[in-house]
């Protein structure tokens, strides 16, 4: 007798295997290969890149479980990444050798900026009980501004407007084995900050997916589906919206903060000025799900290589003087006097016309254009 | 038997053959050194040093990040046109457009920090409190472009120029011998490192000179100032330490003229801008505008270090009007080939010899296009210049200034201190 493909859902069981087919389960060794393998491999540039990206694709996943399954949108990001950056810089040692804060182990200082994160995410979900839509933006975007203004006069904790060092280590110490992500050894080889900072962000990234992937392929996912669908409905039907819209901001800020953790691991120092925890952060973030695919997590992630190896990608390859084939326009220059863009503002040209790009034509991001392709190969040849 | 110690013999004698094969072989290695020929190292191939530039090159900060970048440029033409370090080691600039992000600066840093011997320029305070700890973490050195004052005690960056604290203080002290004696004085700063430099040297020279600050006032850059500007006037203040950038110092100048509010305005030097003489509030600028900066006068060619300035200017940027931040930038370049030479001497332009030799330099010497420096044998010796140049606005001059006053010092500014 045949046996039904992975695909095929017959029960409830079926629909909550998270690696239902044997495509997916040798995707997930390949990635774990990947993950490994890469940081030993690749050099300063591209780690540097990639740790990054894998920083920003926690934040996202995180966003994207508050703004793409409950439908809360939010631009308060940048609030969360600095109170887990800050939280790194005093608990971590950053700033111990003034005599400020403590020297905690990664984890522990991790752990206290998740739930400092979750203690303000519950604060900023109450209000998100009266409000939605862009009245709930707008309170977000408070958050922001409030930030800012306690990062910069909490001295003691932030350091003012000085800013704080961030740790110089990030290590565990459990005795029997011990390792600093910021000076790894792999395999009997010692490796950089960066790729020690990568083996860090993507494992979290998993986790992190992980974590909401299971929330969201269970009764409490199609709980916030159903807020973000229609929340009076949800509420009529027994979804408690105080439950479910405070966790989803709690558990989304929490995850923020992770990230922030990391963020300033990757920053080395962090002053609190508009450049660096400013609003345009938190827009960033918006953007990365918006290219990658709301309501996602593999979304979140392919939104944030992209976004974040973009730059790189246009540094490296494309050349210093190029005009546009055949019509000879000039669009990329390296003198400052003639008609072209720079490297740099290209990247961002690129970037904003990429966001009204998807927006218009493929409001689920590059996860969409994924899933048209995973469809099309399904049925291949009968793709119709 | 007699075999055996013949053996033994000759085992000793090849060992002691090998021993002093090895010690002559490293005692020729050092006299190669002894000869000052530096092995090559990252950044440099026996011929040509590289030098890192992490700046913005393009939005809104190129204004400030291109004329900087110039500067470099033109100093290190004029030099290899020479020569080059020790007369012979050409120099080549690695340039990164940074954006003014930290993110991008720092995957810049990451991507040539293993092409060059050292950074000669990065922009941008978070950028260089962020590029630092990799500099810190690589042992590797580079010069900030901004006069921060706690650049000063730190052992991997080139500080050059006299600190805001500094200019902040002096710029105090003329005005109390100006006129300003007893009159009430207050602060204006964007509220973030820069803005904490100029007040920490206001906070200081007013404890030296016995003033009173009646009101401080911070903004957000590029935020509505009217509040701000209305606390002051509110306040009465007859004069105002300016901490501003040029776009803010535009915004402030216009809420004071529409509020029909007139102090002394004391600017920091970042918060001047070539052209805002020309500007609608050119009037009041003219009548109310101090600018507190440093270095030589543009166009002054008594000044041995300017007139070798606008020499190589006019070689090799002709086009270049006349612009602090060039200026700056030249300086920078001046400051890191005093080091280079002195790694030159020493036969070694590692990341490691390059720190070294800034702290065997002893003092950086500008001949009067800027304050000298002293290094000393280690970044707690440093000892920043104590002089600025003060200046009023005038039409048709050089950058729009009219200089009052060069190499003025004050107790004030002497006593600032600096912190780590």
């Amino acid at each position: 007798m045949a046996r039904p493909t992975g695909s095929m859902i017959r029960n409830y069981a079926d629909d909550l295997r998270l690696f239902p087919t044997a495509v997916k389960r040798v995707g997930v060794v390949v990635l774990i290969a990947l993950y490994l393998l890469v940081p030993y491999l690749i050099n300063d540039t591209w780690a540097s890149v990639l740790s990054l990206a894998g920083v920003v694709a926690i934040g996202a996943i995180g966003l994207n479980l508050l703004t793409g399954y409950t439908g809360q949108p939010s631009l308060g990001t940048a609030a969360f990444i600095g109170l887990g950056a800050f939280v790194a810089g005093y608990y971590g040692g950053g700033r111990i050798a003034d005599g400020i804060g403590y020297d905690l182990n990664l984890f522990v200082y991790m752990l206290i900026a998740v739930i400092a994160g979750g203690a303000v995410g519950v604060l900023i979900g109450l209000p998100a009980l009266r409000l939605r839509g862009n009245y709930l933006v707008i309170v977000t975007v408070g958050l922001v501004f409030v930030a800012l203004y306690v990062w910069k006069t909490w001295t003691t904790f932030t350091g003012g407007n000085e800013g704080s060092p961030m740790p110089v280590k990030a290590d565990i110490n459990l005795g029997f084995w011990s390792i600093d992500f910021l000076k790894p050894t792999v395999f009997g080889k010692e490796l950089g900050s960066k790729q020690g900072l990568m083996y860090l962000a993507w494992g979290f990234v998993f986790v992190t997916a992980l974590l909401v992937k299971n929330i969201v392929r269970t009764r409490p996912g199609r709980a916030l589906q159903a807020v973000r669908d229609r929340d009076v409905a949800a509420e009529i039907v027994g979804v408690s919206l105080f439950r479910y819209k405070v966790s989803a901001f709690a558990i989304s800020s929490a995850i923020a903060s992770l990230a922030g953790v990391l963020y300033g691991l990757y920053l080395g120092y962090l002053t609190p000025d508009d450049t660096s925890l400013g609003l345009v952060l938190s827009i960033q973030f918006l953007a990365v799900i918006v290219v990658g695919g709301i309501g996602t997590i593999y979304g979140s992630i392919l939104g944030a290589v992209f976004v974040g190896a973009l730059p790189t990608l246009i540094r490296e390859f494309v050349p210093d003087n190029w005009n546009l084939p055949i019509l000879g326009w000039p669009i990329v220059t390296s003198d400052a006097a003639a008609t072209g863009f720079s490297k740099g503002a290209l990247a961002t040209v690129i970037y904003a016309l990429l966001i009204i790009v998807f927006l218009v034509f493929e409001p689920r991001g590059l996860a969409g254009i994924w899933r048209r392709i995973q469809a099309y190969f399904r049925t291949w040849p009968f793709s119709y | 038997m007699r075999g055996k110690k013949l053996g033994r013999f000759l085992g000793a004698l090849v060992a002691v053959a090998l021993a002093v094969g090895a010690t002559s072989q490293a005692a020729f290695a050092g006299g190669a050194h002894s000869g000052k020929t530096p092995p090559d190292v990252p950044g440099f191939n026996g011929s040509t040093i590289k030098l890192g530039v992490i700046t913005p090159q393009s939005g809104i900060a190129s204004v400030v990040g291109k004329p900087l970048t110039e500067g470099n440029r033109v100093y290190w033409e004029a030099k290899n046109a020479k020569g080059g370090v020790a007369g012979k080691y050409k120099v080549d600039l690695s340039i990164e457009d940074s954006q003014y992000q930290v993110e991008t600066a720092l995957q810049s840093y990451d991507k040539i920090k293993g092409d060059v011997v050292a950074f000669q320029q990065i922009l941008g305070t978070q950028i260089v409190k962020s590029v630092n700890t990799r500099l810190k973490a690589d042992n590797a050195y580079g010069g900030p472009a901004s006069l921060e004052g706690v650049w000063v005690k730190q052992p991997t960056l080139m500080p050059t120029g006299t600190p805001y604290q500094v200019l902040a203080a002096n710029g105090l002290d003329w005005y109390e011998k100006n006129g300003g004696q007893g009159k009430k004085v207050c602060a204006m700063a964007q509220d973030d490192a820069y803005g904490a430099s100029g007040l920490d040297g206001l906070t200081q020279a007013a404890k030296t000179l016995k003033v009173k600050v009646a009101k401080t006032v911070r903004y957000a850059t590029g935020s509505d100032v009217s509040a701000q500007v209305g606390e002051l006037a509110d306040a009465s203040c007859d004069a105002v330490l300016l901490v501003s950038l040029p776009n803010d110092t535009g915004s402030i100048v216009t809420k004071m003229v529409g509020r029909n509010f007139t102090p002394q305005v004391l600017g920091i030097a970042p918060s001047w801008l070539s052209g805002l003489e020309n500007s609608d509030n050119g009037p009041f600028y003219a009548e109310h505008y101090v600018w507190l900066g440093y270095g030589a006068p543009w166009g002054d060619q008594s000044i041995p270090g300017m007139a070798q300035m606008l020499t190589d200017q006019q070689q090799y940027a002709p086009d270049q009007r006349p612009d602090t931040y060039f200026q700056f930038g030249y300086g920078q370049a001046w400051a890191m080939d005093q080091i280079l030479e002195q790694a030159a001497k020493d036969g070694d332009f590692s990341k490691a010899g390059i720190k070294k030799a800034s702290n065997q330099v002893g003092t950086l010497k500008f001949e009067g296009l800027g304050g000298d420096y002293k290094y000393g044998k280690s970044a707690n010796d440093r000892n920043p210049p104590r002089d600025s140049t003060i200046a009023k606005v005038a039409v048709g001059q050089p950058i729009g200034l009219q200089i009052v006053a060069t190499n003025y010092t004050s107790q004030a500014g002497k006593n600032v201190k600096f912190n780590k």
